[in-house]
């Protein structure tokens, strides 16, 4: 479970450009939930997405993941924290063209520690799951749009996550390819996976469990 | 996580990253090779022109001449006379550069009315002639003057006297009395008044017009020759505030070569700047040379969960490897291709010089300003991927 509680965050805070992102947020999101993140731009969307992602550490108020108190992690710790419990995927996929399909899934094993057979054989397990044991020594060039998303979820999940934070990830796909990954996304769910998906797309985040809407940094 | 781990990531595992490090490899080597074939082409311009200048101050067997010319006489309304002791002054700032040997000719023009007739007036050395009457030069008063044989005669005639050696007479030149002594009578079958060169200048009935000092420089080196330079703009200064000209070929080729080398290093340094922004795009678009995105591996390996410092470890690892490799590789390069670096050199200045400039301290210099590139680039790199709070959005952003 994941607990918001009273969290502002401020970006230049005492300088002139200071810009409050995030002011006095509480709120839940169950295990398993699949909930979607909308707003303007500038309403503390992916600010909200770095702070559970510990990324980014809150200016006031606490955020629990799994009960931890992940807001006053240290580099270390939040780092470890992300590595065994955090899958990001990107809205531009962000795979290593120059590595192959099999190798971009590999690499939350190998930054790991993982031997080769032992992250080999959990890279090719993800990409069956998600239709694209064909696709294991494909360049990500050689991919389309919804397929290099699956291979950005595979990646996300490789590590065993069971937190998705997901950031706009069909703002780069048709309207097929988009539904698709909501597909993943809402059979994660069923799983156990709690998804965080940062999106515009009214249709997509209609889909979703819940959807927190997000107003010049205040929960609507 | 260990660091251990990363370095596995980065170079244990560096056949699935060979893509990755031959592109940043490449484009490195590709600018270094460049950047150093810049430096040595500017340098070797450098080197042959003064090859160029020693051998052309050679092929004078080291005798420079400096003129004074395109001056006219006093009183002219377009020019300005030179007077001996501006001659002196001339050989005085020259002497400092190196030995001079003396002026070799002078050219007088001043027409005059003597006895009605038009004569020509003629300043001298006070040698080369010979009397065949009268005082010889050195025995004559200051304001003595020789005529030749046949103004003596129409001197004689129109002045009605039989013997005019040692009569003094008045000579009006450009509206100016001029007292003199007829000293005697010239052999020389010529026209014209000849006297002792030093009081028909200060008289002002003569000028010099051109003037031709030769100069003994004989190692003919750069410094040798901007030294020379220096004196002639000095002087020029000094002799001709109101006009003229002082040249010298030696000098005139010697600046042509400085333009010509400035030029190039003006060249060099513009290409070092184009190719400085292009390495500043690298770190402005987060790639090397806008193609392979490291900054993109580096957020995506932070949000993997990678530590900070362990990113930065990798970074550096990764383009201190690529950068200094690849400056090594291309100062092998610049010297394989030496002899082209001497032989553009020689086109540049159009010589059949050719000097590759080899200089150590070139190739430390640059090593060490690609090693400088590297410790940017990571900074940067570190400074984008760790310490930017909206890394998602700059993630977003930059992709």
């Amino acid at each position: 479970m994941i607990e918001i509680k009273d969290v502002t965050k401020i970006y230049n805070g005492g300088k002139a450009g200071e810009v409050k992102a995030l002011d006095d947020v509480s709120l839940t999101i169950e295990d398993g939930e699949f909930v979607a993140v909308t707003g303007e731009s500038g309403s503390g969307k992916s600010t909200l997405l770095n702070l559970i992602g510990a990324l980014d550490a809150p200016t006031q108020g606490k955020i629990y993941v799994g009960g931890q108190d992940i807001s006053g992690f240290s580099e270390e710790q939040a780092a470890k924290f992300r590595r065994e419990n955090v899958g990001f995927v990107f809205q531009g996929f962000y795979l290593e063209e120059s590595f192959s399909v099999l190798v971009n899934v590999e690499i939350p094993l190998i930054l790991r520690g993982a031997d080769e057979k032992e992250r080999e054989a959990r890279a090719r397990e993800m990409l069956e799951k998600f239709d694209l044991a064909d696709k294991a020594e494909a360049m990500p060039a050689q991919l389309s749009g919804g397929q290099m998303q699956r291979v950005c979820i595979a990646r996300a999940l490789a590590g065993g996550a069971k937190l998705v934070l997901a950031d706009e990830p069909t703002g780069n796909l048709d309207s097929v390819s988009g539904s698709a990954v909501i597909d993943v996304f809402r059979k994660l769910a069923e799983e156990g996976v709690t998804i965080v998906m940062v999106t515009h797309n009214k249709e997509f985040a209609a889909r979703c469990d819940r959807i927190i809407e997000l107003k010049d940094g205040r929960v609507q | 996580m260990k660091f251990k781990d990363i370095a596995a990531f980065a170079f244990k595992d560096w056949k699935k990253h060979k893509g990755r490090f031959f592109i940043t490899a490449l484009l490195c080597l590709m600018v270094s090779t460049l950047i150093f074939a810049i430096t040595y082409i500017a340098f070797s311009t450098q080197a042959t022109a003064r090859e160029d200048m020693r051998m052309y101050v050679s092929g004078l067997d080291g005798v420079v001449q400096v003129n004074i010319g395109k001056v006219g006489a006093r009183g002219d309304e377009e020019g300005y006379s030179v007077m001996p002791e501006d001659i002196a002054v001339l050989k005085e700032h020259l002497s400092a550069v190196g030995e001079v040997q003396g002026v070799k000719t002078y050219e007088i023009t001043r027409e005059v009315r003597f006895a009605g007739a038009l004569v020509r007036v003629k300043a001298i050395e006070n040698s080369g002639v010979t009397v065949s009457e009268g005082l010889n030069i050195e025995e004559a008063p200051e304001n003595a003057v020789w005529l030749s044989a046949f103004y003596a005669a129409l001197a004689e005639r129109y002045l009605h006297v039989t013997d005019i050696v040692g009569k003094s007479y008045s000579a009006l030149i450009e509206g100016k009395s001029i007292d003199f002594v007829v000293a005697g009578v010239l052999s020389e079958d010529d026209y014209g008044i000849y006297a002792k060169s030093d009081y028909l200048y200060k008289s002002g009935a003569a000028a010099i017009t051109n003037a031709e000092i030769a100069l003994k420089i004989p190692d003919g080196e750069y410094s040798t020759m901007d030294a020379l330079s220096g004196a002639i703009d000095k002087a020029e200064t000094q002799i001709y505030p109101q006009g003229g000209a002082l040249s010298s070929p030696a000098v005139s080729h010697y600046k042509d070569l400085i333009t010509a080398t400035a030029l190039t290093a003006v060249l060099a340094a513009v290409a070092a700047v184009f190719f400085a922004l292009l390495m500043l795009s690298v770190l402005r678009n987060n790639a090397v040379i806008g193609i392979y995105d490291n900054i993109r591996l580096y957020s995506l390996m932070r949000c993997l969960g990678v530590r900070r410092t362990d990113i930065g470890l990798m970074a550096a690892a990764e383009i201190s490897v690529c950068v200094t490799g690849a400056s090594l590789i291309a100062v092998g390069l610049s010297h394989a291709f030496a002899p082209l670096c001497a032989r553009a050199a020689s086109v540049i200045l159009d010589t059949s010089a050719c000097v590759f400039a080899w200089q150590w301290w070139v190739d430390i210099i640059c090593v060490f300003a690609f090693a400088a590139f590297a410790a940017v680039y990571v900074a940067v790199t570190l400074y984008k991927t760790i310490k930017k709070k909206k890394l998602l959005s700059t993630v977003r952003n930059e992709v």
